[in-house]
């Protein structure tokens, strides 16, 4: 599970370097998210450019991240592709996420 | 919903259910969709669809302990992608399709999606236990 971070301003931005966000990989993402996640600012923007595919595994993976950064931070989407997209919007868990159409 | 019939001429896959069984599966019941001719969008929704259906198998009705699944593959004549998902694992709770209800969003659930999105995006499933082993029969859309 390949996670780049990068600052950009006063957010923290997570490129999921892995074409797919599925149970195959999702308690790695956890895992590693949690790692990313220990002294993270108050923004944290997943950049998800690189993934075409995502199933509720996935998904469910993502809001378990945004739990684990608790009340004080946030976690932003960015860059979803159409699979990504899809799924994002169905579960309506884009009125829940900030979603940004490019990663800063 | 009318239940799909089974596939005409199909494919078979034999698929192990396991996170990397499901994937090296998808890959190949993908690159046969685009050779059958189904559209982008189509393909799309029809990976999701399987990827939830063999996720479940592998989660629920094998517990996370392996355990084979049959996949069968085919075009009906009306062009519409069909497909046949056998596993021999434990059956459907009360023997039913599970809850076709998207769980609500703002509860920030971490699952309960599976079952929703293959309902939202399939034309039609069916299920019924045969002796030990589970069928689900779906119809894939085709726009």
């Amino acid at each position: 599970m390949q996670i780049s971070v990068r600052r950009e301003g006063a957010a923290l931005v997570a490129q999921l370097d892995e074409a797919r966000l599925d149970a195959a990989v999702a308690i790695q993402f956890k895992d590693r998210m949690r790692e990313i996640a220990a002294g993270a600012p108050e923004r944290v923007i997943l950049d998800l450019s690189r993934v075409e595919f995502l199933d509720s595994s996935g998904l469910g993976a993502v809001i378990a991240v945004m739990k684990m950064l608790g009340p004080d931070r946030r976690l932003e989407l960015a860059a979803l592709g159409p699979a990504v997209e899809r799924v994002v919007r169905l579960t309506r868990m884009d009125t829940v996420f900030t979603i940004h159409a490019e990663a800063p | 919903m009318p239940k799909p019939p089974e596939p005409r001429g199909a494919t078979r896959h034999r698929i192990e259910a396991c996170p990397e069984g499901v994937r090296a599966a998808l890959g190949a019941i993908m690159a046969e969709l685009a050779a059958g001719g189904l559209a982008e969008g189509a393909r799309r929704d029809a990976e999701i669809v399987l990827a939830e259906v063999l996720t479940n198998i592998a989660r629920h009705a094998y517990g996370g302990a392996g355990g084979p699944v049959r996949l069968a593959l085919g075009f009906g004549r009306d062009g519409a992608a069909v497909c046949s998902v056998i596993d021999w694992g434990r059956p459907m709770p009360g023997g039913a399709l599970p809850s076709a209800l998207m769980p609500d969003p703002h509860h920030r659930p971490e699952g309960g999606f599976g079952w929703p999105l293959i309902r939202l995006l399939s034309a039609g499933v069916g299920y019924d236990r045969l002796g030990r082993r589970n069928r689900l029969r779906l119809r894939l859309r085709t726009a």
